[in-house]
């Protein structure tokens, strides 16, 4: 893409106009940041992968590849919603503020540190648009972990959990989907589909800030739970692939939404001319959901795990002005690279920095095929799962369980080499020990590490809760059976 | 292990000889044939004419679908639309069709510099982007000084407009009731802009083609540069002159039979009309002269920066070895019928201008009569430039009608128009167009009856006909679907 703006302002220059006010909208130095982060979304819910099912389908998402980096080997900080978003916001691993699992994002890290709008040097206007979950609003209307009181200059966002209903936008109603949507630090009664919602406010927030760089953070919400899309969109899907299970059905209906939401927000900033001149990246939060019928293929697990179905994203980076389109990148890299590349594309990275994230613009200019040596991934003391990847080595630990994989050879993590190379699974561990020492507590309960029978005093209730319906449903399991084992009565 | 489909464009490029030609391909969008060279009086477009003085002129070129999308979708990927899967401007071919190869992006695999500005695949979202170009812009208007004025006036009362959405939806409903020339799209715009040429859309498209033809951005290989002129589509603004140009009083029209509607299907209407101001089967006299002389006036602005881009190559010395065709997307009513707008199978929607100049081939001012179709396009520039083409088009190449301009063309042009869930599907025929809609036929006579006021699916007197042009239409649509997926 050849115009910028500037070609665009030169343009009018030549042809003798007077323009009253020169532009001030993004240069070279300044790029416009934009992060699209989806929810949940499946390591195959995206065309682009190859195996991906038949019915996937995003133009939109394979479209931005086409035009940028795709990164093959990317990873998300965290295997659920909220550690992966404190771990981009903070460009540092979240583990370092005490934040292990999504009780421990979702109830918020400590809301003075720094995050990534603060860094932005003051010309850059910011907007944090979708979900939040990096802290409650149980302290409105003081909202001290609201994007706009940690360097956001606005929003349209919900604040806490990690669902919302698409349907039900108002503020006067509560329920497990149904918390307040935030028009800056108000609370409002909006209609529409949520998805299109945020579309639709992303683009008019392009349209407001044309003139002057800019950070969007536009972290959708599909396609996580509640399964909900417009009806006529689920029959269209159903119509069209009826071998498939009503509740993927509808998850491709709202992956339709989304993928059309990623392609209007990429089509305003060509109208505008600011695309060539916008570092953007898309990403996903964390592997796709079991409980919402995505697939991972060809990966193992799902979100909440730290098996790579958990924790793998397709992950774009597009930069029309700065670097070529259409590469595959194989590096490892991690979502806690993405504020340090943003500071380093408007030259505000120090070379000596506390960032765990390191700028990706060296692989992305192809000065560079190193990247970094090692990742780490804790869920903390009450899961017990960790997982380090050391060139392609992964050792992925439960409990007291270790699991060895070459993920070269086998990226679907099914030949355990524990035994065969002890050393490895030692010197992976003790790199594992090192970094979690760095670590700060978890922010909620229980400690770093995984210890043999926790207290249940030391389960959040949410845990508790979920053990004790387990428990039921088992019994009442037990007692079905039961009854089936006897005919004839 | 995300290994694409991205990775195939490489392994396609093939070594090109570089004495292929140039090509540049202008496409209006919602032209008629309200232009001088398709035999329309009433109307000055210079640049048309030499056009026509350069190469060839098709009287019978005609659309696939009479609606953006779908048509663009169409002759781009050179499929019928039952193909395609494209039948609303809502749909992506990449969703309906995956893995279609559109004609730039066969250009772009097969070594030209392909590039698009403004208005040629439908919008930017699903326009295929780096896959077919190597250069792509797509601008806006400057701000008119009528919504400055109002803007100001609106503020004063109301704030920012940008500060909410209930600020936003008022703004809208304010400048709506402005002036007709700050109105949306459902209740059309229409005026003079107030601005100048170079600060429209389409002054800026061609001046973007002007700025790659004189920085040889298409460097050592020939160049495919697609340019999308978006007028005279809704709202009709153009700078003051080409007002000028057109009188109110001074614009002709022919009235159509007050009954004409009872005679036809009513599947072959669409309402738009409301949204104009009009009512079905009463005349406006003075708001038709409003919009057409405001269409008109697009008409000539355009017909100016087609000039600029004439200009351009002369200056650049590609004249000689650029291929040029210039057409639209289909046509437009204006009133024909009672009809305003497009989405219908009559003449005045599908037939299209179309001229192309090869150099060194078509013959100076040379026409033909015979019957084209949009989905020619592809084929015929692939065989001019040497691109190999998809095996599955369904165009025909017009190379041959280059050298013989008495050729007859093909036996029928198809078009088809969704009405719900289902097609109304017309072909045109030399003599006759016949439609079969949901709810009925029409059969019209073209070379006594041109204004199709005459429905005559229904009479005795044509039966023999009417059954052969309904044979003929059933073996066209199966072969206009062999291609979908």
């Amino acid at each position: 893409m050849k115009t910028t703006p500037l070609a665009a302002a030169c343009v009018l220059l030549v042809s003798g106009l007077l323009i009253p006010n020169l532009s001030q909208s993004a240069t070279i130095d300044q790029p416009n940041i934009v992060v699209i982060l989806t929810d949940d979304q499946g390591y195959a819910d995206i065309s682009l992968n190859p195996q991906h099912p038949r019915e996937v389908s995003t133009p939109n998402m394979d479209a931005l590849a086409a035009e940028g980096a795709l990164f093959s080997n990317a990873y998300t900080s965290g295997p659920v919603c909220s550690p992966t978003r404190a771990g981009l916001m903070l460009g540092r691993y979240q583990q370092r503020v005490g934040v292990y699992s999504a009780g421990d994002g979702g109830r918020g890290f400590d809301p003075k540190l720094p995050i990534f709008p603060s860094f932005l040097p003051e010309p850059y206007i910011s907007t944090a648009i979708g979900k939040w979950h990096l802290g409650l609003d149980s302290d409105y209307p003081k909202l001290k972990w609201h994007a706009m009181n940690r360097g956001f200059d606005e929003c349209y966002k919900f604040m806490g959990r990690g669902g919302h209903s698409y349907f039900d936008l108002r503020s006067d109603t509560e329920g497990k989907f149904s918390h307040p949507i935030y028009r800056n630090k108000d609370r409002i009664n909006d209609e529409g589909y949520l998805t299109n919602r945020l579309t639709e406010e992303a683009v008019a927030f392009i349209d407001r800030n044309k003139q002057n760089p800019f950070f969007l953070y536009l972290a959708y919400n599909a396609v996580h739970a509640p399964p909900q899309a417009p009806q006529a969109d689920i029959d269209e899907f159903r119509r069209r692939f009826p071998g498939i299970t009503e509740k993927r059905t509808i998850l491709m209906a709202m992956l339709e939404h989304l993928d059309n939401g990623v392609g209007d927000v990429v089509a305003k900033l060509k109208n505008e001319g600011l695309f060539d001149n916008t570092i953007l990246f898309f990403l996903t939060d964390n592997g796709g959901s079991r409980g919402m019928g995505a697939n991972n293929a060809p990966l193992r697990g799902f979100k909440g795990s730290l098996y790579e179905g958990g924790i793998r994203t397709p992950f774009i980076v597009t930069w029309p002005a700065k670097f070529t389109g259409g590469r595959v990148i194989d590096s490892p890299v991690i979502s806690l690279d993405i504020l340090p590349t943003a500071l380093d594309a408007v030259g505000q990275l120090p070379a000596q920095n506390d960032f765990d994230g390191k700028s990706l613009l060296p692989l992305l200019t192809d000065q560079s095929k190193q990247h970094r040596d090692t990742l780490y991934w804790s869920e903390g003391g009450q899961s017990g799962e960790w997982a380090v990847r050391r060139g392609d080595w992964k050792l992925h630990a439960l409990k007291k369980e270790r699991q060895l994989f070459n993920l070269a050879a086998d990226p679907a993590e099914r030949r355990n080499l524990a035994e065969r190379q002890p050393e490895k699974v030692r010197a992976l561990s003790e790199a594992f020990d090192d970094w979690i020492a760095q670590m700060a507590e978890p922010i909620t309960s229980g400690s770093k590490r995984w210890e043999a029978a926790p207290n249940r005093d030391d389960l959040t209730d949410r845990k508790q809760e979920k053990r004790r319906k387990r428990a039921d449903r088992k019994k009442a399991e037990r007692s079905t059976n039961s009854v089936k084992a006897t005919p004839g009565q | 292990m995300l290994i694409t489909s991205l990775a195939l464009s490489a392994s396609l490029c093939v070594a090109a000889p570089e004495t292929r030609p140039n090509v540049l391909f202008i496409v209006c969008d919602d032209l008629n044939t309200h232009v001088s060279t398709s035999a329309y009086p009433h109307i000055s477009t210079p640049a048309f004419d030499e056009l026509a003085a350069a190469g060839m002129t098709f009287g019978r070129a005609y659309c696939q679908y009479p609606v953006c999308g779908p048509s663009r979708a169409s002759f781009l990927s050179g499929l019928y639309p039952e193909s395609t899967g494209v039948l609303d401007n809502k749909s992506d071919i990449r969703r309906s069709r995956p893995a279609t190869v559109t004609m730039p992006q066969r250009f772009k695999e097969s070594g030209y510099w392909t590039a698009s500005v403004g208005k040629v695949f439908h919008n930017a979202r699903i326009d295929p982007g780096m896959t077919a170009w190597n250069a792509a812009a797509r601008f806006q208007n400057d701000e008119l000084p009528l919504v400055t004025t109002a803007r100001k006036a609106f503020e004063i009362d109301h704030g920012p407009i940008g500060a909410g959405r209930n600020t936003r939806r008022l703004w809208k409903e304010f400048l709506g009731s402005y002036s007709t020339q700050t109105r949306g799209q459902q209740q059309p715009g229409y005026g003079p802009s107030g601005l100048l040429d170079e600060q429209h859309k389409d002054g800026k498209n061609v001046r973007e083609v002007a700025s790659w033809l004189d920085d040889d951005a298409n460097g050592n290989k020939p160049f495919f540069i697609a340019c999308g002129i978006q007028k005279p589509h809704v709202p009709f603004l153009a700078p003051d002159a080409y007002f000028v140009k057109y009188p109110k009083n001074g614009l002709q029209y022919s009235l159509t039979p007050a009954d004409f509607w009872t005679q036809a299907p009513k599947s072959a209407m669409v309402k738009r009309f409301t949204g104009f101001g009009f009512e079905l089967g009463v005349e406006n006299d003075a708001l038709r002269r409003e919009y057409t002389q405001a269409y008109h006036a697009c008409i000539s602005f355009i017909d100016a920066q087609i000039a600029v881009l004439f200009d351009s190559l002369k200056r650049n010395g590609q004249w000689d070895n650029t291929i040029i065709v210039l057409t639209s997307d289909h046509g437009f009513h204006l009133g024909e019928h009672f009809m305003w707008g497009k989405v219908t199978l009559f003449e005045t929607c599908d037939r299209v201008p179309l001229l192309v100049r090869v150099p060194g081939m078509t013959r100076p001012g040379t026409s033909s009569d015979g019957l084209v179709e949009l989905i020619d396009l592809f084929p015929t520039l692939a065989e001019l430039c040497s691109v190999k083409t998809p095996a599955e088009l369904q165009g025909r190449s017009l190379v041959s009608m280059f050298h013989d301009p008495q050729s007859t063309g093909k036996e029928v042009a198809y078009t088809v128009v969704r009405r719900g869930g289902r097609l109304g599907k017309a072909i045109r025929t030399k003599r006759w167009r016949f439609a079969r809609w949901p709810d009925g036929e029409e059969l019209y006579d073209l070379e006594n009856d041109p204004a199709e006021h005459k429905n005559l699916a229904g009479s005795q007197e044509h039966a023999d006909v009417m059954q052969a042009l309904r044979k003929r239409l059933v073996e066209t649509e199966s072969m206009a679907v062999a291609a979908r997926r």
